[in-house]
């Protein structure tokens, strides 16, 4: 046994699924490694195997199964996602008006800004008339092609279609303040989309430089770790599970080295080509257990 | 306008619940998984032997949940099955020839007894020992939860299962075996091969392509692979983390793939062969026992392509690629 061997907590853990991925991967690592941490970790899986097997059905009546559990979270987590950057905004603003100093205060400012908009000379209702030519031809230009930006001047009767890509523009300023929306629509759905794969678990680093290819590669394992990620529970018994986190251990290092010495020198072909085949090795080894929950299916 | 919209949001704040708290997963111990078990049938079990006459070239086709199987190729035109302490069954014959009226297709499945419904029936077959006697021109097409199953003398055979190890002998036609948690062991066998392991070795000696362009396909992720005496001119083997084995001659227009992400690679060649070795591997290790003559040698940190030729290395190409493994390429002793 050496120096850094496992202790039946941590491996305890492991096998009840609560260690981290990176922490599942270096137990895996270790394990593939250590014998006695092998042994160790059989042992564990046995005595509970044995245990849950006697009380199997007093768990099932009275806690949901893990599946339940995952399924439930990954709705909540898909929810949360789901909700927009103005949504949160406007969350985030609804908590703070509840205080009742707050509150009194956008009182204060409303009432300020409006005797101010009706008082203040050239703040006035009929100020914008004369802004409103200027705006949407400044404004529509670049929608359009900016070789005409001054074309709209010269041409009084547009088309219809002209007329409908022009109408929102030739709104008065006070409507055409979500005229901007657009803008932050686009904003508001981008990011819901990053959250998603962040929680998603893409291991893809920012900035990365991809070598020709691996980004299909990328794609395709992601693809198959959510399905793998769904089907784990139901197609792997504990000690397949120990072997499969174990290969893939493996693979990912493998994975890993080859992509440092690839990012170091994108020339290095034997890297390269290594690289890939590792990745290949992933997508088999992933894809094999949608072959073996097939296989179980069509057994039922 | 800023103003007006705090104003709003704290009115419409008042009348909006808040959100609930997140639930957290609560520690839920494991559910143990242990080996799909097949359903038992307690006071059904019997011995049964069921025979239909068949055509040479007969189609079988079966499930088996568990027990011994054991196939058998002999030389009458019958199809003979017996089930030791297993569940009682039938044979339907699917088709039939329209020259001799032998069964051409014939499908084994267990029988309903009182009180099963065909849902509940199943489809498989099960017994301590399963033995089939079946023409040589059989074709075998199975599937199996827990069986330990050998094949011998059949035409062609194609199997997948769960758990158990599978033995193939003199299989004549191909052979498409996949075994999730177990070894396969093919020998004497031709035609085109395709042998898949999740956790298992693989061992093939002996076999040959009936064609040409047959393939020889092995993969295991964390078994171990080895070839003995085989004569498909295209080879492609692939272990993630097991070691890999060849031993034999190198053949005229050979195409060789060998794989392994965390293993060995060794081959063992005799040295008056004629190949182009290309070796690729990250962080392991390239040395021949052979006499090889190094054309190319790329070797940089991390990443090393070595192209070299065994004897004028025209007549065939062997690809050996590993991440952090050792490839090794050893003299192999010619046999009085």
């Amino acid at each position: 046994m050496s120096r850094n061997c496992l202790d039946i907590g941590t491996i305890q853990a492991f096998l009840d699924g609560e260690t981290r991925g990176d922490e599942t991967a270096a137990i895996s690592g270790h394990i593939s490694t250590c014998d006695a941490c092998a042994m160790m970790l059989a042992e564990a899986d046995e005595e509970t195997s044995f245990v849950m097997a006697a009380v199997e059905s007093d768990v099932n009546t009275l806690v949901p199964t893990q599946r339940l559990w995952s399924r439930i979270n990954d709705a909540i987590e898909e929810e949360r996602t789901k909700v927009s950057f103005w949504h949160r905004a406007y969350a985030g603003l609804t908590s703070l008006m509840a205080g009742p100093s707050l509150a009194t205060a956008a009182v204060v400012l409303v009432l300020f800004g409006f005797f101010a908009f009706i008082f203040i000379p050239g703040g006035g209702l009929d100020a914008p008339t004369n802004q409103t030519a200027a705006v949407p031809q400044q404004t529509a230009a670049p929608f359009n092609n900016p070789s005409q930006a001054v074309a709209p001047i010269q041409n009084e009767t547009p088309t219809s279609s002209e007329i409908a890509e022009a109408q929102p523009d030739a709104m008065p300023p006070a409507a055409a303040q979500p005229k901007a929306e657009p803008v932050r629509a686009m904003q508001a759905s981008y990011r819901p989309d990053r959250a998603t794969r962040s929680a998603g678990g893409d291991f893809r680093p920012v900035n990365a430089l991809y070598v020709p290819g691996e980004d299909s590669y990328l794609n395709t394992i992601e693809t198959l770790k959510a399905s793998y990620d769904s089907q784990k529970d139901r197609v792997l018994s504990p000690s397949s599970r120990v072997a499969f986190e174990r290969d893939l251990a493996v693979v990912e290092n493998s994975i890993k080295q080859m992509r440092e010495v690839v990012r170091k020198n994108p020339n290095n072909q034997a890297a390269r080509q290594v690289l890939y085949s590792s990745y290949q090795d992933k997508i088999d080894l992933l894809n094999s257990v949608g072959q073996k929950e097939e296989l179980l299916a069509s057994l039922q | 306008m800023l103003s007006a919209v705090l104003l709003f949001a704290a009115a419409v704040n008042a009348q909006t619940p808040q959100a609930p708290p997140v639930p957290r997963t609560p520690p839920v111990p494991p559910t143990p998984r242990v080996a799909p078990v097949a359903p038992s049938f307690p006071g059904q079990t019997t011995d049964t032997e069921l025979r239909v006459a068949a055509e040479r070239n007969v189609n079988l086709k079966f499930c088996i949940s568990e027990g011994t199987l054991k196939i058998n190729g002999w030389d009458r035109n019958e199809v003979r099955i017996f089930a030791r302490s297993g569940r009682k069954f039938g044979i339907r014959v699917l088709e039939r020839s329209p020259e001799s009226g032998n069964a051409t297709w014939i499908w084994a499945t267990p029988t309903a007894i009182e009180g099963q419904t065909a849902a509940n029936r199943g489809e498989c077959l099960s017994g301590e020992t399963v033995e089939m006697d079946v023409p040589h021109g059989a074709t075998l097409n199975f599937q199996g939860r827990s069986a330990t199953t050998s094949v011998d003398s059949v035409h062609k055979v194609s199997l997948k299962i769960v758990e158990g190890n599978i033995s193939l002998r003199n299989i004549t036609g191909g052979i498409s075996a996949t075994a999730l948690q177990g070894d396969l062991i093919v020998s004497n066998s031709s035609g085109s091969v395709s042998l898949d392991s999740t956790t298992g070795n693989v061992i093939a000696y002996g076999v040959k392509p009936l064609e040409t362009s047959d393939l020889l396909k092995v993969k295991t992720n964390s078994g171990s692979i080895m070839l003995q005496r085989i004569g498909h001119r295209q080879i492609e083997a692939n272990s993630i983390t097991g070691s890999l084995q060849f031993e034999g001659g190198f053949l005229v227009g050979g195409i060789y793939n060998f794989k392994t992400s965390n293993g060995a690679i060794r081959m063992l060649v005799p040295e008056n062969g004629s190949c182009t070795v290309s070796a690729a591997y990250g962080f392991g290790s390239f040395n021949a026992a052979i006499p090889v003559e190094t054309v190319t040698e790329n070797v940089t940190p991390g990443g090393k392509i070595v192209v070299a030729r065994i004897g004028s290395g025209e007549l065939c190409n062997v690809s050996l690629t590993t991440s952090s493994g050792r490839i090794q390429i050893a003299r192999l002793e010619p046999k009085n």
